[in-house]
């Protein structure tokens, strides 16, 4: 009986911590993790027009071939009555989740999370294209490099502009400014400030998964220029 | 319109597209019933017609999208203008290409019809006089890029590189 409420405190404890996910300013993981990076994503659908200037710049800038993609802008609509009708957009890419399915099934070791950055990256030469990490991943995400044959996803440009010091490349390319992108570790950046200030959501996070991929719900009406 | 006229309508567009393939010579676009027109009178540089909607299968007019004369060009009138200084208003413009295309029909072609309709001119992206409409053959990286033309907020180069 004692055990067992212990149990169920501990878990209710920990099913708190998660569901906070990350009340920015204070980093989940305390002290020890402060000179680390947590890179995170907002994906302001208030702004979104669904141009798809952000997933034709990420298929240019990280070389992704035709057939499949890193980021999708999934279009919904369109609702109210012609001729005031509008359409809601919701971002479908990586969430660099802290609690990575991925990654724990992943037999080789190939799917990573980079604790440097909070990124969630594939080693693709120790991939061996099994495919269970595309079955894992809730979002459906993932996908295989019919070119390196290996499990391929957005890895918040890794490889490729963060190592030039740029910006993602999908949050340089939107006209609307509806992508932001930073550090959850440090205060002044301005997704947290933005996630201090603005009603945000993630999604599927009843799975534990703790994305790091922020949305600001869309509402209804036209996107204002 | 009924069914009949709306499938002979779209047969007669087709055939005006197929027949344009090999006619934007000058020399026949000259030779046009529509360029005949008194309007091409005055409107040689920027009023002669060599799209589609030229074409004499359609038998269109200047008339049947700008709307009647009145008192052009000595007093005000009610012409419909297309270009981008235009005073006519959106839903006016729009009107006008309404008479023939649906909204519903757009909508399917592009998504992006449904959300522009009383908000920007047709012409702001279609372009109808030129041997071809641009948007015919937009690439995808133009096509987004057209987008941000009217709805980016800064300019592309200032904040966007630094991490
Ligand atoms: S969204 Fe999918 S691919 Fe990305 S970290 Fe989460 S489980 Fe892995
Ligand atoms: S962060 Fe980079 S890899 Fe991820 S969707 Fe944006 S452009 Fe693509
Ligand atoms: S570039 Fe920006 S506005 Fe365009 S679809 Fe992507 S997020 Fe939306």
């Amino acid at each position: 009986m004692k055990n067992s409420r212990r149990l169920f405190l501990k878990s209710a404890c920990a099913l708190v911590v998660g569901a906070s996910g990350y009340t920015v300013a204070q980093g989940p993981l305390g002290e020890a993790q402060q000179t680390t990076k947590k890179y995170a994503l907002i994906h302001d659908e208030t702004k979104c027009i669904g141009c798809d200037a952000c997933s034709v710049a990420c298929r240019e800038v990280n070389n992704v071939p035709e057939g499949v993609t890193r980021l999708r802008i999934e279009r919904k609509g369109p609702y109210g009555e012609y001729p005031e009708q509008y359409f809601r957009f919701t971002r479908h890419s990586c969430q660099h989740c802290e609690d990575t399915p991925c990654v724990k099934v992943c037999p080789t070791g190939a799917a990573y999370k980079d604790e440097a950055t909070g990124i969630v990256s594939v080693d693709a030469w120790k991939c061996v294209g099994c495919q269970y990490c595309i079955a894992a991943c809730p979002y459906q995400v993932r996908f295989i490099n019919p070119v390196t044959k290996a499990a391929d996803k957005c890895d918040f440009c890794k490889e490729t502009r963060l190592k030039e010091g740029k910006l993602p490349a999908c949050v340089s390319a939107c006209p609307t400014q509806a992508l932001t992108f930073g550090d959850l570790q440090d205060p002044d950046s301005q997704v947290v400030q933005v996630l201090k200030h603005t009603p945000n959501y993630r999604t599927k996070t009843e799975l534990g998964t703790r994305p790091k991929l922020f949305r600001i719900g869309s509402q209804d009406g036209e996107v204002r220029l | 319109m009924s069914l009949f006229s709306k499938i002979a309508f779209c047969a007669v567009s087709i055939s005006a597209l197929l027949l344009l393939n090999i006619m934007p010579v000058k020399a026949e676009v000259n030779r046009l019933q529509i360029n005949q027109d008194k309007c091409v009178k005055c409107h040689k540089r920027n009023g002669l017609m060599a799209g589609v909607h030229g074409n004499d299968a359609l038998a269109l007019t200047c008339q049947s999208c700008h709307g009647e004369k009145g008192k052009h060009p000595r007093q005000p009138s009610l012409i419909v203008g297309f270009s981008a200084d235009s005073n006519t208003k959106v839903t006016a413009q729009v009107d006008s290409c309404s008479q023939c295309h649906e909204h519903d029909v757009l909508y399917q072609a592009d998504w992006t019809h449904a959300v522009h309709s009383n908000k920007v001119g047709c012409a702001n992206c279609h372009q109808l006089h030129s041997d071809s409409d641009p948007m015919m053959t937009l690439a995808t990286e133009e096509r987004s890029a057209l987008c941000g033309k009217c709805h980016g907020i800064t300019p592309k180069e200032s904040d966007d590189e630094k991490l």
